[in-house]
């Protein structure tokens, strides 16, 4: 064989082994014996899936503590599942995570709160790292999230880190997931329903007239609150960003 | 920012230190990063590499590129990276002599190539491109191996030596890498390390290895083996004080701990650098 052949082929055998659909023996079958032994060629299926696990157990703690506590755990077959919905791409380990919530929310039988918490945890990562600016006014959809869910997602989440046992909360809870604009910390708000009004107005989100109608100096004093908790970005914090009105 | 090489002995930037780092009275000769961890991104993690970039030289070392693979390179990724190499006064890239893609699934691991001639002229020429597209010279590391891949026809030394003095690159020289390979092998680590082309080592990097089932893992989460430190003064005999770094990247001790294993290797480069060679 050719030996710029050998290396086409070497790469064409390798992908169903590394990702666990085909066992290493299948590899030496077209490739030839490996030297170290088909178990030792067989070990990097096993690493491949080590890296997936931890990934999405790193993106996703308390939503794996939950999983792994269960008996039997769900776990391993959500990382097999999902990885074979959504083979890694890209450079970036975290955006292997990035369609889990949206793929756990399928699952049969998994809790609301449950892809709702896996919602909640990769929005904050998301937030975290998101580039300093863009063109969403207050970075709205980059470092700041709108989110109604079924349950206290944010008060689960604290539990769940904390090692706590799981409970959940039922409470719809709307909460503001972001990046500090100042700080840069992580950080979750229960908006005031003015403050919700507030934010959309200075993001350019349209609201019911009913609620645009309200008194602009209490909508003013909503936007400070959003301001002081870092919400909101300010002109010392994004110079890019328009004056306020 | 101007650019600034690297020297002495350094460790990595990571998020587990991002608190104490800046604040550090200690010897810290330049930090090593992950370009992955910055790219396209901001907030805390960003200000806090801006910060160490005033105060340090930064080694850029990458874990995606897939050097080895078949897969384009990202011109997109390549762009980016080269903003970030400005941006910090980086002198060199330096990523792994292995391939991490295949038809665009990632496998967010270091994999090994079968090692032939082939193989290695199919690195040198990506290193060229890579070198070419970067604008910064490039040198490569050798990695960890759990098996020899099927059809290889050369030692892990001789794919090495055949890559780097193809493409005329670094060596990013992995002792700990090294002496993984050995152990899993059977074979003698001195010989091995000799046996690769040290002469043209521009960095060097030292990590702890744990023993799991019968083989022993580089998971960079312990101290550095002795005769790790032991292969490392070899090296520093024979090619002077290659900049030194220390990897520790799971269970990441207090930023102290840390550089005590800076300090010895600190220490061994003064102690045993030849005496023409530049000591930090």
């Amino acid at each position: 064989m050719n030996p710029s052949d050998a290396l086409t082929q070497f790469f064409a055998a390798m992908p169903a082994m590394l990702l666990a659909r085909t066992p290493a023996a299948a590899v030496e079958a077209r490739l030839g014996p490996c030297p170290s032994g088909t178990a030792n060629l067989g070990f990097y299926a096993t690493l491949v899936r080590r890296n997936l696990d931890k990934i999405l157990r790193d993106v996703f703690p308390a939503v794996a503590a939950r999983a792994r506590a269960q008996t039997p755990s769900p776990w391993a077959a959500w990382v097999d599942g999902y990885a074979a919905a959504h083979p890694p791409a890209g450079i970036d380990p975290n955006g292997f995570a990035a369609a889990f919530p949206s793929w756990l929310a399928d699952q049969a039988g998994v809790a609301a709160a449950l892809h709702e918490l896996a919602d909640y945890e990769w929005l904050r990562v998301l937030s975290y790292h998101a580039p300093d600016h863009g063109p969403e006014p207050h970075g709205l959809g980059r470092r700041l999230f709108v989110r109604h869910y079924t349950d206290d997602v944010p008060a689960i989440a604290a539990a769940a880190w904390r090692g706590a046992p799981w409970r959940e909360s039922p409470r719809p809870t709307t909460v503001l997931v972001y990046r500090h604009a100042s700080t840069a910390a992580s950080c979750v708000h229960r908006p005031a329903p003015l403050e919700l009004v507030a934010l959309a107005q200075r993001c350019g989100t349209p609201v019911p007239a009913a609620l645009a109608a309200l008194p602009q100096a209490q909508l003013d004093a909503a936007a400070a609150r959003l301001h002081r908790r870092g919400v909101l970005e300010t002109l010392e914090s994004n110079p890019s960003i328009r004056s306020e009105p | 920012m101007d650019a600034r090489d690297i020297t002495g002995v350094g460790i990595g930037l990571r998020r587990e230190h991002y608190a104490d780092i800046v604040q550090c009275t200690r010897a810290l000769d330049f930090l090593e990063i992950v370009p992955e961890n910055y790219l396209d991104k901001g907030g805390w993690p960003l200000q806090r590499l801006e910060a160490c970039a005033q105060r340090w030289p930064l080694a850029v070392h990458g874990v995606s590129m897939s050097i080895g693979g078949p897969d384009p390179f990202d011109t997109r990724h390549l762009a980016a990276l080269r903003r970030l190499l400005d941006r910090v006064g980086a002198t060199r890239y330096t990523d792994h002599l292995c391939y991490a893609q295949l038809g665009g699934v990632a496998f967010f691991d270091l994999l090994p190539l079968p090692w032939t001639s082939a193989a290695a002229r199919h690195c040198a020429e990506r290193i060229l491109r890579l070198q070419d597209a970067l604008g910064y010279p490039v040198a490569v590391e050798n990695i960890t191996d759990y098996a020899r891949m099927p059809g290889a026809s050369l030692d892990e030394a001789g794919f090495v030596r055949e890559v780097v003095e193809r493409a005329d690159c670094g060596l990013l020289l992995d002792v700990a890498n090294v002496y993984v390979n050995a152990c899993n092998h059977g074979q003698d680590p001195f010989a091995t390390l000799l046996a690769l082309p040290i002469e043209r080592a521009v960095q060097i990097h030292l990590a702890g290895s744990v023993v799991e089932d019968g083989r022993r893992i580089d998971n960079h989460g312990t101290a550095v083996p002795e005769p790790v430190w032991a292969m490392y003064r070899a090296v520093v005999e024979r090619v002077g004080a290659v900049p030194t770094l220390i990897e520790w990247d799971n269970a990441i001790p207090p930023l102290d701990r840390v550089l005590d294993e800076a300090d010895r290797a600190r220490a061994i480069q003064r102690a045993c650098a030849p005496r023409t060679a530049a000591v930090a």
